[in-house]
């Protein structure tokens, strides 16, 4: 064991060209505004907790650092037929705990994610069975063509079979049973990934070190230690990174960018993050709850909505409150979304009198009153955007009673579970799967009774040609098709202002010069391409 | 009413008043911050309610003094563009409204426990004082986050922000009747035991007018001394808990709100935002205190 | 003595209840557990289901009832955010708060005193007048201001100190302590300060009106009289006297340190209890925030509990009216 350690290190050395031998022990220091939720990989569907767990279990198909699919424990696949795909699985992979990953570790892992506590079961219904042709080889059978399986498939951890029974733990932790039995992988881990848990103090310190038997030997990095550590307050965050005792934060605000740029040794690190910002209305009640309009519901008259609009200012949120660092949009989804459309994603002109004038053949010269609700923790100065946007609609006349509440309240009134307790919202999306498809599920989507789509459309948009272009989109498999079928629903969309997109949020990190990272769009940290100098 | 004036100009009070410099610097600071944050829709160059006259692409503009600077914004504009001068105006009326009905209310409350505990004595006063232990030996500030949390989950979010105001208050109020309490039991059991109030029970005057009447003026001095001291302490209480996030919301801010917006700003240089109305706060307080201290020694007959 | 202590535990018990009944009836409303448990994409029926399983569906009375039962026996349940136990996360903080608390206290003592007595010995020197002021722009500052405008100058511009944290801290079995590195010592300088400021305002206030209060008392008169020199007189007469009410009034302070340790705590990313406290509050981590009131009502109960019986041994005249 020893021994094999000692090779592979040579080895990876060798790999590296360059690189002196990694024998200083290379310690990286990072620092986010909150810890991971679990460490169980199929505990929390969110992304910081999948983001970092990625360092420690891997899924068969993963994210490289500029968010193209490369193989990770799968070698190749095929499509055997529309719903059936063949995967080779990589050999000589051990957990690191030292035992053989196999198709076994595949299956069980399907299956946990499916268990009663698990928050990736619709992840896990993406799959209809896993077919097990010999020890490195599969079948997935899906239940419809899916055309971005592969995509589905990075968010699906493996775990080890033997390790899992050993500890009692073949079941997905609910949150319920945390303390209890069965919680082993909630603060325990073994994965195949490049890096193993060393100790974890929640909300305090998580400490990771090298897995020196990984299988892949070309990974960029030369860390050997990594100390990660939640710090809530942005100012103390900055500090942090400012007094050095950081190598790296993140999110760093965007107002401090020219203090970190300007300080020596440590930069700001910028990039459009695939997260869009939008402004959401209630279309579907007859009377609003919160506005002084009664008897009728002034948003599902397309001409209010449109002058909703004209009347805000994006670049000037961009350039004031975003320091010119966000990306205006006119599509509910990023430049990096799987479907994206340059040529419809132009953003909604800037037009306070076309706004009266609209608002005025509506009805409502004297305008009205509403409420907007408004996370205060969840977002990129999601508070003051909202501010912003008040006072944008207050020069054409509309009055914002702004509730802006921490996210934890917020989701509780506006989500599903209060009967989506909303007149006019600003939320962000960015969506898990990379594609577009996730967008039209959740956002677009007429919603139903049983809330399994549309489930974020909170203000109730819908429209049947929308929702039959989803239907297409979810699994037509000929890209031209799907597209064409994209973009009318892009021009459905914009024709009825069902949803106001106002741009891409930035990504936001503070780095230590010279040391490198890669800024994923997804805003996750991948340690295997964190080299430190 | 000209009796007590003449006996107030004539008396030691003023005298004591008179003869300290610092304590007139401090009556007249925190006279003309009343006066001015009161009269804010007067004052102040902008009406920060109403959203149309300022514009988002004024925003962040340093004092008047330095460059880049307007004269329009003496002190500057926030990041929304609204004029830092302006909001610290409206800023102190909402902190001086929520300090100074707090302490108004307490004092209410308090002095009528105090008085019927003190008066009635018996297992009234046994179970009113039983009460007051206990809240006193928690700190204001956790009973202030407590009755906050309670009255603003029990309303709708909605209102919430329209009523964050009455909710501090009454939240503030809640945690400060104790010392009024105490200092008015002490006191009206003193009061109690004297000839004049023996006389008047005698005569058969109701109860609540002997309380009103007669013990009330005689405790009223350590009451006020205790007021000032707490207006400081409400004011600050106010400012803390809007810091942490559960007071009044930044569409309608109190300097604890502004404080803590502009803490945002501290690392990018725009220290203006947070530094002014970090200053008006401090000088505000340190101004009551400063009044405080002096009314408490002048009145307070074994120090002279 | 019995019949004494014990009526004042039953009313402690009493204390406690309330306390208990009261946080657990403020988180019925604070929020949503669930949508925090919940990812972005958990279905109805499941954020239906984790509400069940999490017992949040039965009535209030049974709720707490149970909530009760397990506190007795020692369990908190279960950190909904963190989902381990929170005794665990309890014990794991307690000993950052405590050494905070007990530094500051001892700065705020160590400064205080001095002062307090000096001021009031010297009533109307220039540095009397000075350290009055001083202590009376101490009040009047906010504790989070101190701690931002002291990152700033001491952590951002002159970086002498780090800004968060505590440094590295030595594990001795259950008590992880900070004071054994110099990391952990130059840590704690600006909480400790910054949490100090506004006991030792308080302190040289309180020994200064104590200290005039007693030496204007009959026997310090007449320890004058008798010709003792003013040395002996201040400290061995004024002093002594001046320190039983002084000390009882600081074991009270002790429970605001904790409270006030919350704000300090979530300035300076100190990882003790008053942070575990308001990040449970931002995410509606019920367990957390009803353990975290229910250990403060303990710790004030029982600090009250011991000034009673420090007051009861002390003042007999309180015995003749039990």
């Amino acid at each position: 064991m020893k021994m094999k350690s000692l090779i592979i290190a040579g080895v990876s050395a060798l790999a590296l060209g360059g690189l002196s031998l990694p024998a200083t022990a290379q310690t990286f220091k990072f620092a986010f505004q909150a810890d991971a939720g679990s460490l169980d990989p199929h505990a929390l569907f969110e992304t910081f907790t999948i983001g970092l767990l990625a360092n420690i279990y891997e899924p068969l198909v993963a994210y490289d650092r500029d968010m193209v699919k490369v193989p990770r424990l799968a070698t190749d696949w095929e499509i055997v037929s529309p719903t059936v795909w063949r995967f080779n699985l990589r050999q000589d992979v051990k957990f690191q705990n030292g035992n053989d990953f196999t198709a076994e570790d595949v299956l069980f892992s399907w299956e946990r994610m499916g268990s009663e506590g698990s928050d990736l079961k619709s992840v896990a219904a993406t799959i209809k069975n896993i077919t097990i042709i010999d020890d490195y080889t599969i079948e997935i059978e899906t239940p419809v063509p899916n055309p971005i399986f592969l995509n589905d498939l990075t968010g699906m951890f493996i775990m080890d079979k033997e390790w899992s029974v050993a500890n009692n733990t073949t079941e997905a932790s609910s949150p319920a049973d945390a303390g209890r039995d069965g919680s082993f992988a909630t603060s325990n881990t073994n994965g195949t990934g490049p890096f193993m848990l060393e100790s974890r103090q929640p909300d305090v310190k998580t400490v990771l070190v090298r897995y020196d038997d990984h299988w892949n030997t070309d990974i960029a990095t030369n860390v050997q230690t990594v100390e990660f550590t939640p710090i809530g307050q942005a100012a103390t965050r900055v500090a942090a990174l400012l007094s050095g005792q950081i190598d790296m934060v993140y999110p760093v605000p965007v107002q401090d960018w020219d203090r970190l740029n300007n300080s020596d040794g440590v930069n700001a690190l910028a990039g459009p993050e695939a997260r869009t910002i939008f402004l959401g209305m209630d279309q579907s009640r007859d009377e609003l709850l919160y506005s002084s309009v009664k008897g009728a519901n002034p948003f599902k008259d397309p001409r209010v909505r449109h002058a909703f609009s004209f009347a805000i200012d994006v670049n000037a949120i961009k350039e004031t409150i975003m320091r010119g660092a966000a990306t205006p949009a006119g599509l509910m989804w990023a430049p990096q979304i799987q479907g994206f459309n340059a040529e419809a994603n132009t953003p909604h002109p800037f037009d306070p009198d076309k706004a009266r004038s609209l608002l005025a053949d509506a009805g409502y010269a004297d305008g009205f009153t509403v409420t907007m609700d408004c996370p205060n923790d969840r977002y990129v100065n999601d508070e003051k955007i909202c501010q912003a946007v008040a006072g944008m609609l207050a020069k054409v006349g509309v009055t914002i009673d702004l509730l802006a509440q921490p996210k934890s309240l917020y989701f509780a009134k506006v989500l599903a579970q209060s009967g989506y307790d909303t007149s006019f919202y600003l939320l962000g999306w960015t969506p898990g799967t990379m594609d577009v498809q996730n967008v039209f599920s959740f956002l677009l989507a007429c919603r139903n009774e049983e809330g399994t789509v549309g489930g974020f459309n909170l203000g109730g948009y819908c429209n049947a040609r929308v929702d039959e272009l989803g239907e297409i989109i979810a699994s037509e498999t000929d890209v031209d098709i799907r597209q064409a079928a994209i973009d009318e629903a892009a021009q459905i969309l914009k024709a009825d202002a069902g949803y106001i997109p106002l741009f891409q949020q930035p990504l936001s990190w503070g780095v230590r010069d010279g040391v490198s990272v890669a800024q994923r769009a997804d805003n996750v940290l991948d340690l295997r391409n964190v080299v430190m100098p | 009413m000209r009796d007590f004036w003449k006996r107030f100009f004539g008396g030691d009070l003023w005298w004591s008043f008179k003869s300290s410099p610092i304590v007139v610097i401090a009556a007249i600071t925190t006279f003309v911050m009343v006066f001015s944050s009161v009269f804010a829709n007067i004052v102040a160059p902008y009406n920060i309610f109403d959203l149309t006259q300022f514009e988002l692409m004024d925003s962040l503009k340093p004092p008047a003094w330095m460059e880049r600077g307007e004269i329009s914004f003496l002190l500057g504009t926030d990041d929304q563009g609204r004029d830092v001068l302006s909001t610290i105006l409206y800023g102190s009326r909402v902190s001086l409204m929520v300090g100074f009905f707090s302490v108004i209310s307490a004092m209410v409350l308090g002095i009528i426990v105090g008085l019927v505990a003190g008066y009635s004595g018996g297992w009234v006063d046994a179970v009113l004082m039983r009460i007051a232990d206990v809240q006193l030996s928690f700190p204001a500030i956790l009973i202030a986050l407590l009755v906050n949390g309670i009255i603003s989950g029990l309303l709708p979010g909605e209102a919430q922000a329209d009523l964050a105001v009455y909710v501090l208050i009454i939240a503030i109020s809640l945690s400060f009747w104790v010392q009024y309490a105490r200092t008015v039991r002490s006191s009206t059991m003193v009061e109690r035991t004297k000839e004049y109030v023996q006389a008047a029970q005698v005569i058969g005057l109701p109860q609540p007018l002997i309380l009103l009447r007669h013990i009330l003026p005689n405790v009223m001095g350590p009451v006020l001394v205790i007021a000032t001291i707490q207006l400081a302490l409400a004011i600050i209480t106010e400012a803390t808990l809007s810091f942490l996030g559960v007071g009044v919301p930044p569409t309608s801010p109190s300097l604890g709100t502004l404080i803590r917006i502009g803490n945002d700003y501290l690392f990018s240089g725009e220290w203006w935002i947070t530094v002014f109305p970090g200053l008006a706060l401090v000088i505000l307080v340190l101004a009551v205190n400063i009044l405080g201290d002096w009314l408490r020694d002048a009145l307070n007959p074994k120090l002279r | 003595m019995l019949f004494f202590i014990g009526r004042r535990l039953y009313q402690a018990v009493l204390v406690m209840l309330t306390v208990a009944l009261i946080a657990f009836a403020m988180f019925q409303y604070v929020g949503d557990p669930v949508a925090n448990l919940a990812g972005q994409e958990t279905t109805l029926a499941d954020r239906e289901l984790l509400k069940e399983r999490l017992g949040l569906n039965d009535p209030v009375l049974i709720q707490f009832g149970r909530f009760i039962a397990n506190a007795v026996q020692g369990d908190f349940g279960i950190s909904y955010r963190m989902r381990v136990p929170v005794r665990d996360l309890i014990a794991e903080r307690f000993p950052a708060t405590l050494e905070l608390s007990i530094m500051s206290a001892f700065l705020a003592l160590l400064v205080g005193i001095p002062m307090g007595v000096y001021t009031a010995l010297n009533r109307d020197s220039w540095l009397s007048r000075s350290f009055m002021t001083l202590s009376l722009i101490g009040i009047s500052l906010p504790t989070f201001l101190i701690g931002i405008f002291l990152i700033l100058f001491f952590g951002v511009m002159l970086q002498w100190l780090p800004t968060f944290g505590r440094g590295e801290v030595v594990d001795l079995g259950w008590w992880s302590t900070g004071m054994l590195t110099s990391s952990g010592w130059r840590s704690m300088i600006m909480p400790a300060i910054t949490l100090a400021i506004f006991q030792m305002t308080l302190i040289v206030r309180l020994i200064r009106a104590e200290m005039l209060e007693v030496l204007r008392t009959d026997y310090i008169k007449f320890a004058r009289a008798r010709g003792l020199s003013e040395r002996s007189i201040s400290f061995s007469h004024a002093l002594k006297n001046t320190l039983v009410p002084v000390i009882t009034i600081i074991g009270l302070q002790i429970g605001s340190l904790i409270a006030f340790a919350i704000i300090t705590e979530s300035v300076f990313q100190w990882p003790g209890m008053g942070l575990l406290f308001i990040q449970a509050i931002g995410e509606v981590d019920i367990p957390i925030m009803s353990a975290y009131l229910l250990l403060i009502g303990f710790v004030f109960v029982v600090i009250n509990l011991i000034v009673d019986i420090l007051y009861y041994t002390i003042d007999p005249r309180l015995r003749v009216e039990k």
